[in-house]
């Protein structure tokens, strides 16, 4: 089955629903506080379905149908795969957050292509809880000042570093939804 | 549309719908000591109102959520 290439982007309703209703919305009713919450909600869910799942299914890949929010090439991801997405990701946007709270330009444009999995490795998921207990221990001891600099996503508008710190959240939330769709998509191919 | 897709929109309205009624539970407890403080009587019209303030305060402030 051919899928889309990296960076092809999302259909162009789902982009601008997110664009135009999501992105305001939750810029008013989420606060720093909120979004860590939640975040540490679903880093937590994640864990447990990872943990709960064999290990020798762990790198499987397997299609999907797709799911909200997120690119076509990524349908045919193992668990691993979205776990080592979310810590490259993750990655870019705490050292975005980082720059931008210091009121610092990023000069570097942010590419989807640059944030895929690469390697599909054995125990990504140690990587996975250890980069998001740095971020937590991160964003705990941020100051939470709303940035004047701010930094565009590829696919939407320019974020401050607050909004970067909301879309953290969501972007996880969105891949949990992934590995759900995986893991009952490898239970029914048995 | 995939189901999974689906239960993940209906997903975020959930949250989008939780966190408004955090929200509103913040401003009336705010608004009930108020009442009890200054003995003034509890009006769900004027509860709402200052809901509405605080949604319509929170689209400009820390930041405006449109630019």
């Amino acid at each position: 089955m051919k899928l889309a290439n990296p960076g092809a982007g999302l259909p162009n309703i789902e982009r601008l629903l997110i664009k135009n209703i999501l992105v305001p919305a939750v810029r008013i009713i989420f606060t720093w506080d909120i979004a860590l919450l939640y975040l540490k909600k679903e880093v937590s869910l994640i864990k447990k379905l990872v943990q709960n799942l064999p290990k020798e299914l762990h790198q499987k890949q397997i299609i999907i149908d797709r799911t909200f929010a997120i690119e076509e090439d990524t349908r045919q991801f193992s668990v691993n795969m979205v776990l080592e997405h979310l810590t490259i990701a993750g990655g870019l946007v705490y050292k975005v957050i980082d720059t931008l709270s210091k009121e610092k330009e990023i000069q570097r444009e942010i590419k989807i292509e640059a944030v895929k999995p690469k390697e599909n490795k054995q125990n990504q998921l140690d990587e996975f809880l250890n980069f998001y207990e740095n971020y937590f221990a991160y964003i705990k001891n941020h100051p939470k000042n709303q940035s004047k600099i701010k930094k565009k996503h590829p696919w939407f508008i320019e974020f401050n570093n607050y909004d970067w710190s909301i879309f953290m959240f969501m972007h996880t939330f969105i891949h949990r939804r992934q590995i759900e769709a995986i893991i009952k998509k490898l239970k029914e191919s048995k | 549309m995939s189901i999974n897709a689906l239960g993940t929109i209906i997903r975020i309205f959930g949250i989008f719908f939780s966190l408004l009624i955090f929200w509103y539970i913040l401003v009336n407890i705010s608004y009930i000591l108020i009442c009890v403080l200054f003995s003034i009587e509890f009006s769900f019209q004027i509860s709402l109102l200052l809901f509405s303030f605080i949604i319509i305060y929170r689209m400009f402030y820390p930041k405006n959520v449109f630019i």
